[in-house]
């Protein structure tokens, strides 16, 4: 049983007062009431779950883009550098924490090193696909690319100093999803 | 003979490019071994040092894709895939979005540094730090591994 759906059963047991109640409606499946409080712990457990593999995910890309050798991609690719690495999960971190308060349908994202030195940060999914770069050199801009699936209108393709990112990133988030920061 | 003489080797016009040709490029183990979907492309597979004088490939016209994973170290699917673009969708992207990338053939005449000689060596230019994120995106849209020469990820 994974431990998230071990988590899940305790907070189930915990709220199985009167006033959890099964009810049938008609012909459709039961629905179970659940108090605001069991709510509010199950969002707290989806979020601490989507934090740990974030966590997990940085951990291991830390431990593979750190230790590419030179010519790592047999056209004389260069090592990658922490700073670089580290101003990535940065924004990653601070990027899905502000998202994942409002929803929780952002996947995780493909950390990939980049032959000039640099980080791609790479979102594909059924709603939308987007590519952050985060440069080498930290005075160069961080360039984004995005697009809204079956929304052209909604491409994004601009470059940014690293301090008004997270502000681009969030300003087009709230475009597809229609949702307010 | 001397038209089998790398040195005589003629340079060709991006015009001699047909949009039937293809281009190959081996993709190495570390762009690809932590993703556990291989029948994607990822952008990260086209970039180049800003040293470099454009993005290598080879040419349809004098290459087999075989040949394309021979010239590398060591030739084999557990290192290197074989990627391929149809130079005809390549050039229907760079027109639609309008990217500044031009073709150069640029054949490799002789043998130094662990290179091998290369007729169907071409480069495309114009990826930088300015478009380097649209370009690649689109780029990996366009882009396939060749039949048979997709790499192998080891257990």
């Amino acid at each position: 049983m994974s431990e998230f759906k071990q988590k899940l059963d305790k907070i189930d047991q915990k709220y199985k007062t009167p006033y959890s109640t099964w009810k049938t409606i008609g012909e459709k499946p039961e629905w179970r009431e659940y108090d605001l409080n069991f709510i509010r712990e199950l969002i707290e457990h989806i979020k601490i779950d989507k934090q740990d593999n974030l966590k997990t995910l940085i951990e291991e890309s830390k431990d593979y883009i750190l230790t590419l050798p030179q010519n790592w991609d047999g056209y004389d690719a260069d090592t990658i550098e922490i700073n670089v690495l580290n101003r990535a999960t940065i924004l990653l971190k601070n990027v899905c924490s502000d998202l994942w308060k409002k929803t929780y349908e952002i996947p995780l994202p493909i950390i990939a090193p980049v032959p000039d030195g640099s980080i791609d940060i790479n979102w594909e999914n059924e709603k939308f696909e987007l590519l952050i770069n985060v440069p080498k050199n930290e005075n160069d801009l961080t360039h984004l690319y995005g697009e809204h699936i079956h929304h052209p209108e909604h491409e994004i393709d601009i470059r940014s100093p690293s301090s008004v990112v997270k502000a681009s990133l969030l300003d087009w988030f709230e475009l597809i999803y229609n949702i307010s920061f | 003979m001397c038209q089998d003489n790398p040195l005589n080797w003629p340079k060709e016009e991006p015009e001699d490019y047909k949009d039937k040709h293809l281009f190959y490029r081996a993709i190495k183990d570390n762009l690809w071994m932590k993703f556990r979907d291989l029948d994607k492309i990822e952008p990260n597979f086209f970039m180049i040092k800003e040293s470099e004088k454009g993005l290598s490939v080879d040419w349809s016209k004098y290459s087999e894709p075989r040949e394309t994973l021979n010239r590398m170290i060591p030739p084999d699917l557990n290192t290197y895939g074989i990627a391929k673009i149809n130079v005809g969708d390549f050039r229907t992207c760079v027109r639609i979005n309008n990217f500044n990338l031009t073709i150069e053939h640029y054949p490799i005449k002789t043998s130094i540094n662990n290179l091998k000689l290369n007729r169907s060596h071409t480069l495309i230019h114009g990826i930088n730090k300015e478009n380097k994120a649209k370009v690649r995106k689109k780029i990996s849209k366009i882009t396939c591994w060749v039949e048979g020469l997709k790499p192998i990820i080891k257990p």
